[in-house]
């Protein structure tokens, strides 16, 4: 990306309805695509509790391993504008919520 | 444990532990025995650190002339030896808050480095069994001893007269508030800051403390217990306990049983069998059926009912929070330590992130946006590259469970 503002959607859709199944990733910027991949299997209930939600950089642990390692906190070194998320309704039903919720409720003490 | 006190079975199937079953030690195979015996090391040697640790603390209070002045309360756990590992353990527990077991082979990807910042390891849960005896059960089980007994030892040279005495009265850790209270001779307090207090519901235990009351009866006669539906009641050397019917081990897809009337009861006299292991239910259908009144009458006094075995309808009530039920997010720049509560929540279904960025002259690299970490989680970047080469490439990298990573 050459320097100016440029714009970076990911669009992600699931394969089908239901908990941790899998989906497609597309990557673009300035409207072309970049990258496109898929995924067998998604995390169906929650992301590690100890870490959160960060925007320009990237606190406590990375997500990265091997490949693209960084260290963190790996603070954004351009200027970001705007992040938008846009979330299509959950097609999960309640009766296959349950069970995994139940495990959870009783793990959590 | 008392000399009368039994060890209790190991669970084959049995149906008085509601069919729950785990493999015994004989029956694993090498590379079983090979990492469960890991697994196990390190949390011994977390015990062990924990252990220095806390010496480290007592030795302060001596070092600093006030051992002989101070009660220490030492508790050696919070509930049971824990089972969320699953049958063959993890090297990352939240495999298990998301419902995915490990295999055993896989589990020796990280055998090497098991207990460093590369794990978040979890032993198999027949370590936790083992852990619980002589009792039953263990972690989310509040109906036996097994989930619920703990080692206490309390020190206070200056006060207590039966230095390595050993106590037996039955307490709850409801009673250690009031306890510190005595030892303070201080009341509890009927308001603080203009706001009424709840009176307090336990009783003090500082009369074990003198040598004389070491077998004295106990000034706690009655505790309920109560998590998710399973449940038990304590009185006077006596038990009633429902037999579990989700194992702590296991995915469960059973539908919960009527949490009045599905459940089965046990009943212990835990005086003579201090482990719960002879269960009495069947042949004192009356005594359990007082013990079982004795319990509603307790859970109704505490704010126990209604009784709740569904979790769903808990999960779908909706609790306060700034983001549910809200389908866009802006966000106008850096910001960091947003809880997973109240972020975007993209498991499960189609979404889409936009980032409008501009680029410095020579490029830019960073994070743009993350949730998560090493253990799980995804983040969108423009990557920092090796040696120069590889500098501020797009990447969006999903992290699954630190089991596979998606770029």
């Amino acid at each position: 990306m050459g320097a100016g503002k440029h714009t970076i959607v990911f669009d992600y859709k699931p394969a089908e309805p239901g908990l941790g199944k899998g989906g497609t990733g597309v990557l673009s910027v300035d409207g072309k695509e970049v990258a496109k991949n898929s995924m067998e299997h998604s995390t169906p209930i929650t992301f590690p509790e100890d870490e959160t939600f960060d925007i320009g950089q990237d606190t406590r642990t990375g997500v990265a391993l091997l490949e693209y390692r960084y260290d963190s906190p790996f603070t954004f070194t351009g200027t970001i504008n705007k992040v938008t998320f846009k979330l299509e309704p959950e097609p999960v039903k309640a009766e296959e919520r349950e069970p995994m919720q139940k495990t959870v409720a009783r793990a959590r003490d | 444990m008392p000399p009368k006190a039994q060890l209790t079975p190991w669970p084959d199937g049995q149906e008085a532990f509601g069919g729950a079953k785990l493999p015994r030690w004989d029956s694993l195979g090498e590379l079983e025995k090979k990492l469960f015996i890991k697994q196990m090391e390190v949390y011994a040697a977390y015990q062990a650190y924990a252990d220095h640790e806390i010496g480290r603390v007592i030795q302060a209070v001596e070092d600093i002339g006030q051992l002989d002045n101070t009660l220490i309360i030492y508790i050696s756990g919070d509930n049971g030896a824990s089972a969320e590992g699953m049958v063959n353990g993890t090297p990352n527990e939240f495999t298990t808050f998301n419902g995915v077991p490990v295999p055993v082979k896989d589990q020796f990807l990280w055998y090497e480095f098991w207990g460093s910042e590369r794990t978040f390891p979890h032993f198999a849960a027949g370590w936790a069994w083992a852990m619980g005896t002589p009792f039953k059960w263990m972690k989310q089980v509040p109906s036996h001893f097994g989930g619920t007994a703990q080692g206490m030892a309390m020190s206070w040279p200056g006060r207590i007269n039966d230095p390595g005495g050993t106590r037996r009265q039955f307490h709850h850790v409801i009673d250690i508030v009031p306890t510190i209270l005595e030892a303070a001779g201080i009341p509890a307090p009927d308001t603080i800051n203009g706001i009424k207090q709840l009176p307090i519901e336990g009783v003090s235990m500082a009369y074990t403390w003198n040598k004389a009351n070491a077998n004295a009866p106990s000034r706690r006669t009655t505790q309920y217990f109560e998590m998710l539906g399973n449940r038990a009641i304590y009185h006077d050397g006596w038990v009633a306990a429902t037999t579990p019917v989700t194992i702590p081990w296991e995915l469960s897809a059973k539908p919960s049983p009527d949490v009045i009337t599905g459940y089965k009861w046990e009943l212990y006299n835990v005086m003579e069998d201090p482990t719960q292991n002879v269960d009495l239910a069947a042949k004192m259908p009356e005594k359990l059926k007082q013990m079982q009144n004795l319990f509603y009458l307790e859970a109704a006094k505490y704010n126990v009912l209604p009784l709740d075995n569904t979790t769903l309808a808990r999960w779908n009530a909706p609790k306060p929070s700034l983001t549910a039920g809200r389908t866009t997010f802006t966000y106008s720049g850096p910001l960091a330590n947003v809880p997973g509560s109240t972020a975007p929540h993209i498991l499960n279904k189609s979404y889409t992130i936009t980032a409008e960025v501009t680029i410095p002259s020579g490029g830019a690299e960073g994070m743009i946006v993350t949730q998560g970490g090493r253990f799980g989680g995804y983040g969108l970047f423009l990557s920092k590259g090796e040696l120069g080469f590889g500098r501020g490439k797009v990447v969006f990298l999903y992290n699954l469970l630190d089991l596979k990573r998606t770029v």
